[in-house]
This record gives C-alpha cells, structure tokens and sequence, in this order.
C-alpha cells in the first residue's frame, strides 16, 4: 500500500525537500524568462505572454498532479492547506502588487531570480518587498480589522460550484488551452504590428 | 505551435477527461482513529491561562442552543462546517459534548498544524473544577493544595468554593450530569 508524501519524509528531511523544490522552482523560472522585467513586462503590454503561458501550464499541472496523486492514495488533500479568502483586503492587496509588479517588471518570486543573476532591478525590486513587509508590518494594529474583514473562507472552485473535481479539471484545462491560443493570436498580432 | 506544445496540451486535455470520468479522490486519507490523539489541559489550568490573558482561541464545538445557554468564558461557538477553516496563530482549545469529538477536532487541527488541545471534562469539569471547587473533609495534603490553586482562579470567574463538605459518590460524566451543571449555574443568582 502507498503512503501520503507528508508520512513519507518528515522532520529535518522535510526541509532539505523544500529547499530542494524551492531551488527548482526558481531554477525553472528563470529557465522560463522570468527573470527579465521587459519580458515580464511585455505581459501588461499584450506583446510576450510569456508569463500567463507559464503560469497557466503550472497552475493546470500542479492541479492535474494534485489531483491524480489524491486518486493514487499518495496526496492527502486533506492537509494541503488552501488560503482563506478575504474579499477586499486581498482586492486592495491585488492592486498593490499589480502596481508594484507593473512598475518594477517583476514580482517577489522573480525579483529572488533576478537578483540571483545579477541583475540590479531584481536586487532593487527584492529590497522593496522588504522595505514593504516592513512597512505593513509597523503599522499592522491601525489595519488590522480592515486586513481581517469580508472573510469567505477557505474557497476550493468544486465547492464554490458544487460539480465534481474531475470537471472543474476539465473546465481548467479548456480555459487554459483557450487562453493558450489567444495569447498565440495576440502575440502573432503584436509581431505583426511591430514590423 | 511546436509538436512539444500539441502533445501536452493532448496530455493535460486526456488526463482531465479521465479525471471527470474517475470521480473525486478521497477528502482525507489517513483516517482519524489513526491520527495521533490530542493533549489534553484540565479546566483550572485553562481558567489560569484565560485569567493570564494568554493568547488563546477557545472553541465551543456543541450545539448553538446550548453553547447560547451556557460556555467558557472567551469560548467562541465553532460548527461542524468551519471545524476544517478554522486558521489561528495562538493555542486552540476545543471542547465538546463528550470529549472523544473534541478530540477528534483537535486531532484534525493538529494534522494542520494548529496547537490544538482538549478541554478535559468539557463544560462540566469547568462548571464542577472552576466554578464548584470543593474540599472534602477527608482531603489529602494534595487535594488541599489543588483546592487552594482551584478556589482563587474560581472566585474570579465568579465561582462559590466550599471548604469542608462531605465527598458525594463517584461524579457521573454523562450528558444528563452536564446539564444538571449547566442548570445549577442558571439557577444561581448575580
């Protein structure tokens, strides 16, 4: 009989494991053209959609992964923990990292693959989002209740709508490919523009 | 569009076909019998650490009518449906009607890494610990010294501790003998 990975590798072990993915993860970024901020930036633009494609195929396999892994009695999805939602503080939060992501050409996890790099913007970029975490957390006592408020819950898109796993898969994966082709015509549009 | 592209969006596009057709995986694989059992704090130690300001979440896993007529000081009513939502960056305490469910709550939270604890006895050990400390006439040393440590956190939470009273038989820990508990607290005056 299989195991669940979480009963698999515990303790210490479970540390070098995610230092091990962590490496991964900023590897295969990086390998993906997230460390460029044009390149990310071509993203607000329409012109390289790079960054939904990548994205999008992490988002549909980690879910088809998750999902197959549940089915083979490997993955307790039970104790994958899904982030509670909060309507408009995370709006509000949204809007300031889409600035800051807009702006700066990067977000957190590639301001880290950027800086290892070399790249100057990735190391301005890395210090702001410190400067920030220190900002709110100084005046976290005045914001709390706003940072607290119009709590959803821990949302799950099955449960939301009330269909099967397998078929909100299926409907993932058909917004995906569709998305997929639209970025293609985008950027084939944009190129042709661009002549 | 490159061959790679066509054969994983064929790959992602099968593998989801399939999973509609292989129904939900299971919602939880190790099953809670087997889920490593809870600790447990007795009701004065909880009543001190209330009393303490202690950052705590104190959860009321019974019926609403009943968490309504009577609960632990700070205890906030959870149900069934939140049990699995509930997120906290301080110790959890859950008590229940008997206190295999809390336990089984806790076991649950703990699985999420929550501090999750039971409050043993549930509200009747709080009613008869906290609020009712008795010292009986043939107490130890011991039972002196808990009653003292019982009798000053219980006159804060408004409780009567009686000294030198005749020890009653064996206490019941049944639904029927918490209701009398709770009934005895609804009929004592302010």
């Amino acid at each position: 009989m299989s195991a669940p990975f979480d009963r698999m590798i515990t303790g210490d072990a479970a540390l070098f494991v995610a230092l091990g993915i962590g490496f991964a993860f900023g590897w295969f970024l990086e390998r993906g053209g997230m460390g460029d901020a044009r390149r990310i930036s071509g993203q607000f633009h329409f012109t390289n959609m790079a960054v939904l494609k990548l994205m999008f195929s992490a988002i549909v396999t980690a879910a088809l992964g998750a999902f197959w892994l549940a089915r083979a009695g490997w993955l307790d999805l039970s104790r994958v923990y899904i982030p509670e939602t909060y309507l408009l503080p995370q709006a509000a939060g949204g809007l300031v990292f889409g600035s800051g992501f807009v702006t700066a050409g990067l977000c957190p996890g590639t301001s880290c693959v950027a800086a290892a790099t070399g790249k100057l913007d990735g190391l301005a970029a890395m210090a702001g989002l410190l400067l920030g975490v220190l900002l709110v957390g100084a005046v976290y006592p005045a914001i709390a209740p706003f940072y607290d408020s119009t709590p959803r819950g821990a949302l799950t898109v099955p449960a939301l709508f009330g269909m099967p796993h397998g078929a909100a898969l299926l409907a993932l994966v058909a917004l995906a490919l569709g998305c997929f082709a639209g970025a293609a015509r985008m950027e084939r549009h944009a190129a042709g523009a661009g002549r | 569009v490159t061959r790679v592209h066509a054969a994983a969006a064929a790959g992602a596009t099968g593998l989801a076909i399939l999973a509609a057709a292989a129904g939900d995986p299971p919602a939880r694989l190790l099953p809670d019998a087997q889920l490593p059992a809870p600790p447990a704090v007795a009701a004065v130690a909880l009543a001190e650490r209330i009393r303490a300001r202690d950052p705590l979440l104190v959860l009321d896993a019974r019926d609403p009518a009943s968490f309504a007529t009577f609960s632990v000081p700070t205890a906030v009513h959870l149900d069934a449906d939140t049990a699995e939502r509930v997120r906290a960056d301080r110790a959890v305490i859950v008590y229940a009607r008997r206190d295999g469910d809390a336990a089984a709550i806790a076991a649950r939270m703990r699985a999420r890494t929550l501090d999750a604890a039971v409050l043993e006895g549930g509200v009747q050990a709080w009613i008869e610990e906290v609020l009712e400390p008795r010292l009986y006439l043939d107490a130890t040393p011991a039972d002196t010294q808990a009653y003292r440590r019982a009798a000053e956190v219980s006159r804060y939470f408004g409780g009567v501790p009686r000294a030198g009273v005749e020890r009653p038989p064996p206490r019941a820990t049944s639904d029927a003998a918490a209701d009398d508990a709770i009934a005895r607290t609804q009929r004592r005056g302010c």
